[in-house]
């Protein structure tokens, strides 16, 4: 699964010659090994059983034998639904750079090592692999941002990898203190989790630290440098701002639910007494970024930051769900990763496709008036897309975004109702944003820009068509995933209480 | 007679370098090509002499002078590998002058030998003359390039520094002579056993010697020398300056600090320390200040080849983590670093001097949009420097994982954090060079080329380094177990 999209990279960057069958067949052998891998993915997660919380397809084979470094790979129901929400995004992303001219290769190389690396995160048992393959995954985005970006996109590549690296650096401190701190040494996730670290301490600069505390402190760090967390968002702002369409994507719809699940999965697993002691903290922090999030969202004109924003009060979401240490909250954390990186990867691939057709970034000019307006006439298919991918982000019934909302929503009420109702209504003004958004895009009248706009090409509807049908399919019967996740999830809250 | 046979890959490399020498002497032209390969070939022999003999018989040979073990042959085959990629690199490299090539390859061929011998050797007085033979032959490649004035000047400022350090090394082995009566090292670890030394001569024993290995590794207070000199000496040149210095470096620490100032513990494979002085303070210290200076001096270069120097001042002080903690791992941990340094520091020189040259400037500012014009080439340094700062998937996040695990075994936390702080900054000194290489605006570089193409065989040697580098992490096991073998036959 992990050595498709390597592969792939390899062989389609020997089809040289950038013109003719030799690039056609290029990107066509970079989408076939992204689809396989993503059918190999899309299989584990169909076939495994729900009342396990048990790993699936696991290997192992010793690395670095003197230290402990082992390639143990597996499947649970925790990484199952990440593992799905890569299957589902990677290829897509591979057609929508299709018609990409220079460079092409270039592109569907980094976005196979991307697929790889994220993958290989959400399937690694063992934490040096985790940390390696995470590592690796912050490397293709500066690429792809600084090459293929807009006008001042080398400072924000630039952004994107100093706060990535100083994010890779602390987790790299916490998992050398983990292993370091346990007897055998070891990285394998098995034998790390269940509360070995509770008192344990160590000397630093003559005082005694708490190992659980300090490495909970540098994991979570290196989380909230990696994901856009208030207020270490800026370089992810910018980033949404400079970068390709599908590099917005891959940032926000995959990397940011991959970090959060790691967030999720190792605090969980290796911290369980010092995370219900974090766990209004963890709230607190979900519920700024909540409001912070939404506040921004009301002022920007660009689709862009509004899909950056948008995704910050999520991740405050997700994170208060995490913190309230309830099953249901939990659970709906979970759902929510996947329903998020669905939802985000459609409306970043509508920004990048409302780019091609030579519009702004802007939905909005300097005194509020809309630029474009009236879209639904001319372009139906286009405005139907958006509004269902909208709604899921706002989380109306009948789609994936409401299942995770409502389950996030019942879990951290028994746990805070006061943070979650200011929660509640940030979430009110992001639906706000979102709708003014959605009306001076496609109704109203038709100004002078909008006579340019297509509707969606086959191409098009071939990439949007799989995100808006899981978005649904996941909405009406979510009960086969939560099923599958519940088990998993339950066994590792049981640790924390 | 038969002792001399352990010195078959040292007097290949001399033959071969009395060939070349006779060779320069009387052929001008393009026949001189062929030098470039008959060294090679040379080079190459020596190391399958060196792989056949490994792991046979070991000991002392040539009545003491010498010690044939695994540590003397991770050092020969440390050498000869990176000699090779040296003539490999100036063969390809297309920038000095054919008649001028023979001189080089000598200089290089002359430097494998005092390398090959400073591993090896027991006797200290065989070690100064490595040490010098070393120090000699790398002023000279500094400054190859005689009609540039920095060159001569990178060259003036090493041999100062040099002569310097290798009187202090002259002077500790004096302190030691007259402690111990002997000069060979075993023996003087046997008479120091028997009736220590005061504290003091210890102690002043001890920096005199850590001074030399200081200045030839590039450690903090002797390390002054090292971003004027990487500016100043050609850049075919400056890799294999780098890492053959670093090599002769840590061949003599670990030789001479775990022979004369340590002891066998109660484990295996764990050393203390000999005496009262706790001179693994001292390292400790110095690998912080290494680290963080070289940190700070990487983050303010504006010259490319400077930044790499200071980078390689960080990775100096990394591999002396591995010193302190005194067992088997941690300097099995310097070794595979090592390694590592050899192929990547090689490496980026190399594409250094593919695409410097033709640019015609070194500086940060004027390079902007060269990433446009030599793709492969920049992809390539990135992937070196990549292993260098630590950054994954490289294997130098391997290498700094066991270096800095040694630190925090060690309960030095303070240096661990220091190890990763100063990581992130070189890691943003080198995204600072990608920015200024990506920069998008090619006008501001002043050639007119529409790109710097690289020749088929420049592309395979690149590649061959980048792999090298790659299975160096796959098989990180097998490297690591090399090496922890290496130390085993450290005797007493």
């Amino acid at each position: 699964m992990i050595l498709f999209p390597l592969a792939g990279m390899f062989a389609q960057a020997a089809f040289t010659g950038a013109a003719g069958q030799a690039r056609n067949l290029g990107r066509w052998v970079a989408l076939a090994s992204s689809l396989m891998s993503s059918l190999l993915g899309i299989a584990l997660v169909a076939t495994m059983s729900s009342h396990s919380p048990e790993l699936h397809a696991a290997e192992t084979y010793p690395w670095i034998g003197s230290y402990a470094i082992t390639y143990a790979m597996g499947a649970d129901g925790v990484n199952a639904l990440p593992i799905l929400l890569i299957s589902i995004v990677c290829p897509l992303l591979i057609v929508a750079e299709w018609d990409r001219g220079k460079g092409i290769r270039g592109m569907h190389g980094l976005l196979l090592l991307i697929q790889a690396a994220l993958l290989g995160t959400a399937c690694a048992q063992d934490l040096f692999l985790i940390c390696f393959f995470w590592a690796v995954s912050a490397i293709p985005f500066y690429f792809l941002t600084a090459i293929w970006g807009g006008a001042s996109r080398e400072m924000a590549a630039f952004h994107g990898i100093v706060s990535a690296v100083l994010g890779n650096a602390l987790f790299f401190g916490a998992i050398v203190l983990i292993y370091f701190s346990i007897d055998p040494h070891t990285f394998l996730l098995r034998d790390l989790a269940g509360g070995k670290f509770a008192g344990k301490t160590f000397a630093f600069l003559g005082g005694e630290v708490s190992t659980e505390g300090a490495a909970l402190l540098l994991i979570s760090l290196s989380i909230a440098l990696r994901t856009p967390v208030w207020p270490l968002h800026g370089w992810f702002v910018r980033k949404a701002e400079q970068a390709p369409a599908s590099v917005v994507v891959a940032s926000a719809a995959l990397g940011t639910p991959i970090s959060l699940y790691l967030f999720l999965k190792l605090s969980y697993a290796l911290f369980p007494e010092m995370i219900s002691r974090c766990a209004h903290a963890l709230v607190v922090i979900g519920c700024i970024n909540v409001i912070a999030g939404s506040v921004c969202a009301l002022v920007q004109s660009g689709l862009r930051t509004l899909l950056a924003f948008v995704c910050l009060s999520e991740v405050g979401l997700i994170l208060m769900g995490i913190g309230s240490l309830d099953s249901a909250g939990v659970v709906g954390a979970e759902f929510q990763l996947l329903c998020l990186g669905l939802a985000l990867a459609g409306f970043g691939l509508f920004s990048g496709i409302l780019a091609d057709r030579g519009g702004p970034s802007e939905f909005r000019g300097e005194g509020g008036e809309p630029i474009f307006g009236g879209l639904v006439g001319r372009a139906p298919a286009m405005a139907i897309v958006v509004g269902i991918v909208m709604a899921s982000l706002l989380g109306i019934p009948g789609l994936g975004g409401f299942v995770g909302h409502a389950l996030l929503l019942i879990g951290g009420y028994t746990v805070h109702p006061i943070v979650l109702m200011l929660a509640g209504f940030s979430l009110i003004l992001a639906t706000y944003c979102l709708f003014s958004m959605y009306r001076s895009l496609f109704l109203g009248k038709a100004s002078a820009r909008s006579n340019g706009v297509a509707d969606l090409t086959l191409r098009e509807k071939a990439v949007l068509l799989p995100l808006v049908g899981a978005i649904v399919a996941f909405g009406v019967y979510p009960a086969p995933l939560i099923e599958l996740v519940r088990p998993a999830l339950i066994t590792l809250l049981s640790t924390v209480k | 007679m038969s002792d001399l046979a352990h010195l078959l890959p040292e007097g290949v490399i001399a033959v071969t370098l009395g060939g070349v020498l006779l060779s320069e002497a009387g052929y001008y032209g393009e026949r001189t090509r062929l030098v470039t390969l008959a060294a090679a070939i040379g080079l190459a022999t020596a190391l399958v002499q060196t792989l056949i003999a490994y792991g046979q018989v070991s000991g002392p040979a040539v009545g003491g002078a010498i010690m044939v073990d695994g540590l003397s042959q991770f050092f020969r085959v440390l050498a000869i590998v990176t000699g090779l990629l040296a003539i490999g690199a100036v063969a390809l490299g297309g920038r000095l002058e054919a008649e001028n090539r023979s001189e080089y390859v000598a200089l290089v061929l002359t430097t494998t030998l005092g390398t090959c011998l400073a591993g090896m050797a027991a006797d200290s007085l065989l070690t100064f003359l490595s040490l010098l033979v070393v120090n000699v032959s790398l002023n000279f490649l500094a400054g190859f390039s005689k009609a540039n004035a920095r060159s001569s000047e990178a060259a003036i400022k090493r041999m100062l520094f040099g002569i310097v350090s290798s009187l202090l090394f002259a002077y500790g082995v004096a302190i030691l002579f007259a402690q111990t009566r002997s000069l060979n090292i075993y023996e003087m670890h046997r008479a120091l056993t028997a009736s220590p030394a005061s504290p003091a001569a210890t102690l002043v024993t001890f920096l005199l010697l850590f001074a030399t290995v200081c200045y030839l590794i590039s450690a903090f207070p002797m390390s002054l020398w090292t971003p004027d000199v990487m500016e100043g000496s050609p850049t075919s040149a400056v890799g294999f300056l780098s890492v053959a210095s670093r090599l002769t470096g840590f061949a003599i620490a670990i030789r001479y600090l775990l022979v004369v100032f340590s002891t066998k513990g109660s484990e295996p494979g764990q050393w203390v320390v000999l005496g009262e002085v706790h001179w693994t303070g001292i390292v400790g210290g110095v690998a912080g200040a290494t680290m963080g200076v070289g940190a700070w001096l990487a983050l303010r270069q504006g010259n490319v080849k400077r930044l790499i120097g200071c980078l390689g001042i960080v990775q100096a002080g990394y591999l002396l983590l591995g010193l302190i903690v005194l067992d088997e791992v941690g300097v099995a941990a310097i070794l595979y670093n090592l390694v590592l340094d050899a192929f990547a520091l090689s490496g980026a020189y190399f594409v250094l001097s593919l695409l410097l040259d033709r640019a015609g400037t070194e500086e940060f500012g004027r390079l902007g949009g060269l990433f446009h014009r030599a793709m492969p080439e920049c992809i390539c340094l990135f992937l070196f420097l990549a292993s260098i700062v630590g950054l994954p998937p490289l294997p130098g996040f391997i290498g700094k994982f066991t270096l800095v695990g040694a630190a925090v075994r060690h309960s030095q936390f303070f240096l661990a954090v220091l190890a990763l702080v100063s990581s992130v900054l070189s890691i943003a000194a080198v995204a600072k060079l990608a920015y200024s290489l990506v920069g998008s605006d090619p006008t501001r570089l002043g050639t007119g080329e529409a790109s710097l193409g690289i020749s088929r065989a420049q592309r395979i040697f690149l590649v061959a380094l980048i792999g090298s580098l790659v299975l160096l992490g796959v098989f990180a096991e097998s490297v690591l177990g090399w090496a922890g073998r290496s130390l085993r036959f450290i005797l007493w």
